[in-house]
Formats: structure tokens, C-alpha cells, sequence
């Protein structure tokens, strides 16, 4: 795949996870469907979870590790050298030895709601981050872009957009098709 | 990077600052029921699945709650969605008429609904029905209502029988596309009431051509074929997922875990077929690499992932 095309593909990827937040994963387009007569409601599907997402699961976590226990030498084989970190509450971008010097707090937590796009050589993997403050309270939530680049094996994270969610929103629950539009 | 710049011009241009707000409620105490979504929900509230760094994540074993299993032998339905040849046709249907009576499929034995019956481990390969596209074109990604649809079209239109002691495969072919699949998940069970029945029914698609890393464990399988071959693993997950909990309400751990999920794309000892692919096992005449099976045991500590 060429770059300019693979760049569009990864725009459209991650256009779409940012439009949409991290969708459930049943569908919750009611009415694009119709539902036969004499068929009740669906509410719930269990799933096969897919290797990139095992994979990018296992990063993730050992990432968070490395930084909690500032482990260099991982931390060095699992982050880019030229990494750069992403928020809106920051008009540019935090270089690496920036971001590493602003502690781990607010990048290290329970990762949940994880989906992987995986390319030739990139994958994306969008997630729920909930980061315990210094004292242990109440979790921070965050919604989480990581853009990785490798290949099997030896994947390096190379970009995180991390967007803070209000504390006070309440849990959107999951929809599940209702067959009633 | 240059790849990097432009991912992050265009997130800022899609709006990640916007991004739909989701706020979770932890509550690591509450049971988990599975979800689909490949973590647990909590019965009551949202439970997350995942360990904290520098924690071991809680070892757990497979319980039986409120819901039964599939007794007796289980039917297996496909329906062939899209466009299908007859050797992908031929490593899968051959993969359903084998793995009823085999030792791996036996694992499912280990459970048992509150009446103490425990599942047969007999599969019958009861009937095929196609599908030429009828939700539309392959590039329009099908939604899950969709996939219900195909179901029932199959069922109430007569080419398929309606059988509550069954599970429907909607197998799609490698051109099609489903939301979420190769993203999110490489396939689902779930059930639905058609005509006064529940019918169990799971979706399987083939990832040869989107999505060949993400929901095949190697390029080529034992079969010389990658869609299919990797779909035979898939198969079996659901297949015994949905007879130890056909409505999600029976066997899965306190993370919402199906018997499944817990060894989801470990396959255990494998061994080198004659085209230079791995398998694990051989049913009927031909070898698959097909996923381990969990195997209860009331003692927590000796329940495993094992493929007999």
C-alpha cells in the first residue's frame, strides 16, 4: 500500500473512531435494518476478540508497566524515539522527554473498550483509559488514539491522542438492536 | 514523521477533541455477565475487564448462572453468505461434520445445566442454505440486525428448519463487510426468538482478504487456504461457547468470560501439516489450528485450556 493511501486510510479510521467515540460493539443503527415479523429482541452478542486486539491489549499493558515503574529500557523498546503526544487541552504537540517528564498518572490505568485497526506496518488502537489520581481516588477517564508502527513482534507507539472525558457525564450504555426502530 | 503529522492534523481536524464523552463507573466487586463487546458488564453497572498495571489479573473460573445448555446433540446450520467456492465450502463443511464425538469437542461435556445433564459433545451438520446478498451490496457493511435477518429469512421462509437445539452460522464471504468485524471481534453468538423459538445463531465472516492478521493465526493454514482455515477456529469458539451458554446466561467467568474467550487464540501443542502450515488437530480426513477449549472442573485451580 503506498503512503499517501495508507494515510487515508488511517484518517478515515481514526475519523471515524474519534466521530463516533468508542461505539459498542453491537450496531446501534436502529431502523437501518428492518426486523422480520415474529422476531423479538436482540439484546446482547458475545464475541471473539481478535488477535491485534490480544496484541495491542498486551502493549498497552506492558507500556503502562514500564511507565509506572519507569523502566527505561522497556519503556525505550516500546516507545518511539521521535513519540509525540496529543490533547486538546494543548494547542501543539509534547515532545517525548516532555511527556515522559510529566509522570505517568494520567496514562496509566485500566484499559477497557479496546478496538484495533491493523495495516501493513500500523495499527491504531482506540480505548478507554481510566487513570487513578496520585491519592487513589476517583478515576480519571480519558479516551485514548494510539497510532503504533512496526511490525509483529516489534511495534513501537508513535503518536497518542489522549481527549480527558467530563468527570460528571454520566455512563452512556451500550445499545443493542431492538428490532423497534 | 511524515505519517505521523498528517494523523494528527486530520485527528485535529476530525474532532478528537469532541470526541463522544463516555464516563465508566468501576465496580470490581459486581458480577459480570458477557456483553459482546469483549468485556464484561456488570449485572448491574459496568464492570471493567482489565488488570491494572503491575497487578495480576484475578485468576477465575467458569460458572454456571441462571441459564442452561444445549443437551442432546447439537445442530449446526450454515448458511453460505455472498459468493462461496466449493473448496472453502468443502475444509468447513467437512470441519462440522467432524467435530461432533471428537475429544476436543468433548471438552463441552464438562458442563451441565441445573438439571446435572451435561452436554452430549455430539454435533450433527444438519443443513446448508445460501444467501446471494440479500442485505444489500458486499461493500455496505451489514449491521447485526442484518445478520438476524438472514437468520430468519433462512428459517421462515422454509430453508432452513427452525430447531431450538441448533446453532445458524451466517458465514460471509471474504468480499463482504461487517461492522466491527476484524476491529473489534472476528465473530459472535448471540440468540433471537423466530417464530415462537430461540434460536441460536453466530456470525462468522471470512478475514482472508480484509482482515487476514487480525482474525487468522497464519497466512496459509493445514488446508492450503487462509479464509477458511481461519474460519474453522472461529466456528469452534462460537460453536462451543454457544452450547455451554446458547443465551448468555449460563457458563462464563466472573469477567463476563465465555468457556471460549478464556483461550481465546491459544492453540496448545501444534505440529507441522505436509504444505508447511500449523495444526493442532485432525478431524476427519484433513488438520486444523483451531483455538483451545476451556475445561471445567469444580476446582478452580485445575480448570484449563486444553483441546481434549
Amino acid at each position: 500500500m503506498k503512503s499517501t493511501s495508507l494515510q487515508i486510510v488511517l484518517v478515515a479510521a481514526l475519523a471515524s473512531a474519534c466521530a463516533t467515540g468508542p461505539a459498542p460493539a453491537s450496531d446501534t443503527r436502529p431502523g437501518t435494518a428492518t426486523t422480520p415479523a415474529a422476531t423479538s429482541v436482540v439484546r446482547q452478542r458475545t464475541v471473539l476478540m481478535t488477535r491485534s486486539m490480544q496484541v495491542f491489549s498486551g502493549l498497552e499493558d506492558q507500556l503502562g508497566q514500564a511507565l509506572h515503574k519507569h523502566d527505561k529500557a522497556q519503556i525505550d523498546h516500546l516507545l518511539s524515539s521521535d513519540f509525540e503526544f496529543r490533547t486538546p487541552a494543548s494547542a501543539s504537540e509534547t515532545a517525548r522527554a516532555d511527556w515522559l517528564a510529566m509522570g505517568p498518572a494520567a496514562e496509566v490505568g485500566v484499559i477497557d473498550q479496546i478496538s484495533v485497526h491493523e495495516f501493513p506496518g500500523v495499527a491504531v488502537a482506540s480505548f478507554m483509559l481510566s487513570a487513578k489520581s496520585p491519592d487513589g481516588s476517583a478515576a480519571a477517564r480519558s479516551y485514548v488514539v494510539d497510532v503504533w508502527t512496526g511490525k509483529e513482534g516489534d511495534w513501537k507507539l508513535i503518536t497518542r491522542y489522549r481527549s480527558p472525558l467530563p468527570a460528571n457525564q454520566a455512563p452512556q450504555e451500550d445499545i443493542a438492536p431492538t428490532g423497534k426502530g | 514523521m511524515h505519517l505521523s503529522k498528517a494523523i494528527a492534523a486530520s485527528l485535529l481536524l476530525s474532532g478528537l477533541a469532541s470526541t463522544v464523552a463516555i464516563a465508566g463507573v468501576t465496580n470490581p466487586a459486581a458480577e459480570m455477565r458477557p456483553t459482546g463487546k469483549g468485556w464484561g458488564e456488570a449485572v448491574s453497572g459496568r464492570v471493567d475487564n482489565a488488570a491494572k498495571p503491575g497487578q495480576a489479573r484475578p485468576s477465575s473460573g467458569i460458572t454456571l448462572h441462571t441459564g442452561g445448555v444445549i443437551t442432546g446433540t447439537v445442530n449446526v446450520y450454515y448458511i453460505w453468505y455472498g459468493t462461496w467456492n466449493s473448496t472453502d465450502k468443502g475444509i468447513l463443511t467437512d470441519f462440522a461434520t467432524s467435530i461432533g464425538g471428537s475429544p476436543y469437542f468433548g471438552i463441552n461435556k464438562t458442563y451441565f445445566d441445573h438439571s446435572n445433564v451435561n452436554v452430549s459433545g455430539a454435533v450433527s451438520y444438519s443443513g446448508v442454505t445460501t444467501d446471494a446478498y440479500s442485505q444489500g451490496p458486499a461493500s455496505t457493511s451489514l449491521s447485526d440486525a442484518q445478520i438476524l435477518n438472514v437468520v430468519s429469512a433462512a428459517i421462515t421462509s422454509g430453508r432452513l428448519p427452525r430447531d431450538a437445539n441448533a446453532v445458524y452460522f451466517v458465514l460471509t464471504s471474504s468480499d463482504v463487510h461487517k461492522s466491527g468485524f476484524g476491529t473489534s471481534y472476528c465473530g459472535w453468538h448471540t440468540h433471537a426468538t423466530i417464530g415462537g423459538s430461540d434460536i441460536k445463531y453466530s456470525f462468522v465472516g471470512d478475514p482472508s482478504v480484509q482482515y487476514p492478521t487480525s482474525c487468522g493465526a497464519q497466512v496459509t493454514g493445514p488446508n492450503g487456504n487462509s479464509g477458511a482455515d481461519a474460519m474453522a477456529s472461529i466456528i469452534a469458539h462460537e460453536l462451543e461457547e454457544a452450547t455451554s451458554d446458547p443465551d448468555l446466561n449460563a457458563w462464563y467467568d466472573s469477567s463476563g468470560n465465555e468457556n471460549g474467550d478464556k483461550c481465546a487464540w491459544k492453540f496448545g501443542t501444534e505440529y507441522t501439516t505436509a504444505n508447511g502450515a500449523k495444526a493442532n488437530v485432525k478431524l476427519g480426513l484433513r488438520d486444523y489450528l483451531i483455538q483451545q477449549n476451556w475445561n471445567y472442573n469444580p476446582t478452580v485451580s485445575l480448570q484449563i485450556c486444553a483441546m481434549k
